[in-house]
């Protein structure tokens, strides 16, 4: 059995708008190995959450191939899209709109396993709800709860208990934790990262946050414009951040501590540019600090600079 | 294929785990939060009482004497003690006619509703859900009936089809299928953006099953209250129709018809105007305060 | 010798619902001086957002009650003041700007329409240009183009947005900006621009300003002062020195610091603090974070700490009872 459980390969999905063709997500290769986490790192508009649903076949892949153990998904008929959905899950980013306000706790836990005719008895679903309850630290006296009655923690709770009713190989995670204050966003990363170690489960963790990341990734992509401009292993990332833009993305976090101050430099100028109808070369070129001429002429390829470690920039072809 | 789970319990355990976490009725959450509302619970009493002495008009008022014969010697009568509200223009008892009427009024009012509910959702979910050229197709189509003048739509389908209760309720229905339409079409393209959708879809959920599990039940609240106004509506409109003399046919009482012959009188014996108009008038308002009363107990963040 | 702007004593204030009466503040005492920043720092529930509005008297009407403190502006008890009054301090002296740049501006105005709505309301006697220079001032002096008044708030990024809000905020030069998470809805480098930004005007307009944050990060970059709140009190407070480098923390503080993940320490899990904020129509006897800490006595349960000060550096817990 290969280590490899997902891979892209040219994977784009585009949008068409009045305004014109919207580049979502262009060209990512990616390629997680069976009991790791990718994280997926960017700002608005860099595509990671569409990543997220078109990896699962939430959204249709405009082209390219996504491998799931070797087979591609986008080719799925209905009976493999069933089987895949047992393996492939997601866990929300809103606690507040990613449960059905009139289901319970419960009901919600229960309904992959209703749909997918697992646990074929009702007493055994009931069973195993009390059971995810427990691995996912939602106390019992909640299982016939409304999600109103309970805070975004506990809510986040119930859909990562949701997540994993079937057993899944792989959950992609966009940024589960953003929502919530910092000591719960703390409690669940530990739980997630308890899981992992636990089942050997396999994460895309999506977020804009670059400390929660580099906490729970092995590996790490970094995003814009849909498409992606740097990716190595997590130390490696943070000790040398060479794209200009994970340069400009870590210098832009406010660091708590008073002997780090960011200074006029560090920040960078200018706004994301449109998604829609993009020019030809780098994307970031526009806010670049080191921006030259042949990076708006052509289209850039991730080049490995070290063991591990790609980037795609004029800097380093 | 099916799977059992690792943790080996009893029967009894989990009876007894089932009664401990035992699942809060819906229906006495919504009614508790309902009775708070005093004006809708004042609503609630007073529409169950009308309905209540419709229902049981029969049993004291026989249709053919109270109702329908006329007894001219006892005309343009006040109140007294035999006749509650007085007697019409034809002698009849106003009360008995008012109770009568009742039923119609209401048994069609709440057929049209659960017509127009029924048409509107199947027709405003498949446009909200599936979007694009079926939404489209589907819009249209209700717009045409949208701009047709109600009472026109009413005249023309009486017209051509006659003057009945069926042909009635027919007319009512095509005009209120549409506005329904929209509005749970437009919830619906609401809810379908949100996240527990997807949820949904990789839980395995098909299209059909996420429209009523998922979708319809969180739109009920604005259909609700637009449904109780709605009844409030159709009375009224049914009243209308009679009052130009389309609707319920004479000698059936009515109270739109029973407001027309009552014109002439209006001076002379205001009482004749004013038991089938404050009939109307405490039905459909009732009907409003209990709308607005289910919207706020249905909506779960209004709760606490 | 720092002079003293606003000081807020002993505050409580409640909200009353069908069911329950919830102590959003209990007995806040907070001091921000003229032309300094202060932090005030606090998950969900905390009280922040209420405190920002009770200054300005913004509760809501029948459900927000202010039921007993004092709020000092310049020699003045704001909580004591008229109506009429307040609307003239509203905008011009104190001024505020909320969470989400995506919902404080009017759709159908236009965003010169808009900042010059302030402008008008506070300086009666300007005329149509006065105000129009004003707004391009404020502008200029958040980085946006002057042009660009003349367009409408959907026609601008979420970063943009927010910089109109701050114009906004300080269009008549207000003595005290109460900013309530300014950047929490803004990708992290936006937010590095318009936390610079506000740096730079504090200090063009020796603006004084309340900046509410969960972030610590942001804290420790922007504010000179911090406030750390939990359950409608101050449990720590001091410079910027004493609450992230001193040797005594409140427990709360500790945990809040041991929940940050932080990208250059190393540690495997991190140590989140247990259990959740209290219901606050429910608090517990004698410290509110008494069920949480680790480091409970007896004494915790059941009397409330007072206040335990080393210079500027302030703490409310048992723990520095001797000190």
């Amino acid at each position: 059995m290969s280590d490899v459980l997902i891979e892209t390969h040219g994977l784009k999905k585009y949008f068409k708008t009045p305004r014109g063709l919207l580049h979502a997500v262009d060209n990512v290769n990616i390629r997680i190995n069976r009991g790791q986490t990718l994280g997926v790192v960017g700002e608005s508009g860099c595509g990671k959450s569409t990543l997220g649903r078109v990896l699962l076949r939430l959204l249709e892949s405009t082209e390219g191939e996504i491998l799931f153990e070797g087979k591609d998904v986008v080719k799925f008929n209905a009976h493999e899209m069933t089987e895949y959905r047992k393996e492939a899950q997601m866990i929300f980013q809103d606690p507040y709109s990613s449960i059905n306000p009139r289901m319970t706790v419960s009901q919600t836990i229960s309904e992959p396993m209703e749909h997918f005719h697992t646990f074929a008895k009702k007493e055994d679903r009931e069973d195993r709800v009390y059971e995810l309850m427990e691995t996912v630290g939602l106390a019992e006296r909640f299982v016939n709860a409304f999600p109103h009655e309970l805070d975004g923690g506990r809510r986040q709770r119930i859909g990562v208990a949701r997540a994993l009713a079937l057993n899944p190989k792989f959950i992609v995670c966009d940024e589960p934790v953003s929502a919530l204050d910092v000591s719960i966003q703390a409690q669940i990363l530990n739980l997630l990262m308890d899981l992992q170690d636990d089942k050997g489960l396999t994460y895309m963790f999506i977020t804009h946050d670059l400390s929660v990341v580099k906490h729970i990734s092995d590996e790490i992509a970094v995003l814009y414009l849909g498409e992606c401009v740097e990716r190595a292993p997590s130390n490696e990332l943070f000790l040398h951040p060479t794209h200009p833009y994970t340069q400009a993305l870590l210098k832009a976090i406010p660091v708590p501590s008073i002997h780090h101050k960011m200074s006029e430099e560090d920040i960078i100028k200018g706004e994301v540019t449109s998604p829609v109808n993009p020019k030809p070369g780098c994307r970031f070129a526009a806010r670049c600090p080191y921006v030259k001429p042949e990076c708006t002429t052509h289209q850039l390829q991730l080049k490995e600079i070290s063991k591990d470690h790609f980037v795609a920039c004029t800097l380093y072809e | 294929m099916s799977e059992t789970t690792n943790k080996t319990i009893s029967d009894a355990e989990r009876a007894a785990r089932r009664a401990k976490y035992k699942k809060k009725s819906e229906l006495k959450i919504v009614w508790r939060q309902f009775k708070k509302n005093k004006l809708a619970l004042f609503g609630l009493i007073l529409i169950a009482i009308m309905v209540v002495a419709a229902f049981a008009a029969p049993l004291f008022i026989d249709f053919e004497t109270d109702v329908i014969e006329q007894h001219v010697l006892d005309r343009l009568q006040g109140p007294s003690s035999e006749h509650l509200l007085g007697t019409d223009a034809y002698g009849r008892d106003i009360l008995s006619r008012l109770l009568w009427a009742a039923r119609v009024s209401m048994f069609t009012g709440f057929t049209v509703i659960a017509i127009g509910i029924v048409g509107g959702m199947i027709l405003g979910a498949t446009a909200g859900y599936l979007g694009g050229v079926v939404d489209n197709l589907i819009m249209r189509f209700i717009d045409i009936f949208l701009a047709i003048p109600f009472t026109l739509m009413a005249i023309s389908i009486v017209a051509t089809l006659g003057n009945s209760i069926p042909n009635l309720i027919l007319a009512l229905s095509l005009a209120l299928i549409p506005k329904f339409t929209r509005i749970i079409r437009s919830s619906v393209i609401g809810l379908k953006g949100q996240e527990f959708i997807e949820a949904a879809k990789l839980c395995g959920a098909s299209g059909p099953v996420i429209v009523l599990k998922h979708i319809i039940p969180n739109a009920l609240g604005p259909i609700i209250v637009e449904a109780t106004l709605a009844v409030a509506r159709t009375i009224i409109d049914i009243a209308g129709l009679s009052f130009i003399g389309l609707g319920i046919q004479p000698p059936n009482p009515e109270w739109g018809a029973m407001l027309s012959e009552a014109r002439k009188y209006m001076i002379q014996y205001p009482y004749l105007i004013m038991s089938p108009g404050i009939a109307i008038i405490l039905t459909a308002g009732s009907l409003t305060l209990i709308g607005d009363g289910l919207r706020d107990a249905l909506d779960p963040k209004m709760r606490n | 010798m720092a002079e003293k702007l606003l000081e807020i004593k002993n505050l409580h204030v409640i909200y009353k619902t069908d069911d329950a009466t919830v102590r959003a503040v209990n007995g806040l005492n907070l001091i921000v001086n003229k032309g300094s920043t202060l932090g005030l720092v606090g998950e969900t529930g905390a009280g922040k957002t209420t405190t920002c509005l009770s200054i300005l008297r913004l509760l809501p009407d029948r459900v927000g009650e202010i039921t007993e403190g004092t709020i000092e502006y310049n020699g003045e008890d704001l909580l004591k003041a008229s109506e009429e009054r307040m609307r003239e301090i509203r905008g011009s002296e104190i001024s505020m700007i909320f969470q989400d740049p995506m919902t404080a501006l009017n759709p159908v105005f236009t965003v010169g329409d808009q900042i010059g709505e302030v402008v008008k309301l506070h300086n009666p006697k300007f005329t149509n240009e006065d105000v129009i220079d004003r707004v391009e001032t404020m502008f200029k002096l958040v980085g946006l183009p002057p042009e660009r008044r003349v367009e409408y708030p959907h026609q601008f990024s979420g970063g943009m947005k927010q910089r109109i809000v701050i114009a906004m905020a300080l269009a008549c030069e207000p003595l005290l900006l109460l900013a309530d998470e300014p950047t929490t809805a803004l990708d992290v480098t936006i937010q590095a621009q318009v936390l610079r930004l506000m740096k730079d005007l504090k200090q063009k307009l020796q603006t004084a300003m309340i900046l509410v944050t969960h972030d610590l990060g942001v804290v420790a970059q922007t504010c000179d002062e911090v406030a750390i709140m939990y359950a409608g009190e101050i449990i720590e407070s001091g410079t910027l020195a004493d609450v992230f480098d001193g040797e005594k923390h409140h427990p709360y503080t500790v945990g809040l610091f041991g929940s940050i993940p932080d990208i250059h320490s190393e540690a495997d899990r991190l140590k989140p603090i247990m259990g959740l904020m209290p219901d606050p129509a429910n608090l517990p006897e004698g410290c509110r974070f008494n069920p949480r800490c680790t480091h409970c006595m007896d004494i915790c349960k059941t009397e409330a700490p007072a206040v335990y000060k080393n210079g500027t550096h302030e703490i409310r817990c048992h723990l520095f009872a001797n000190q």
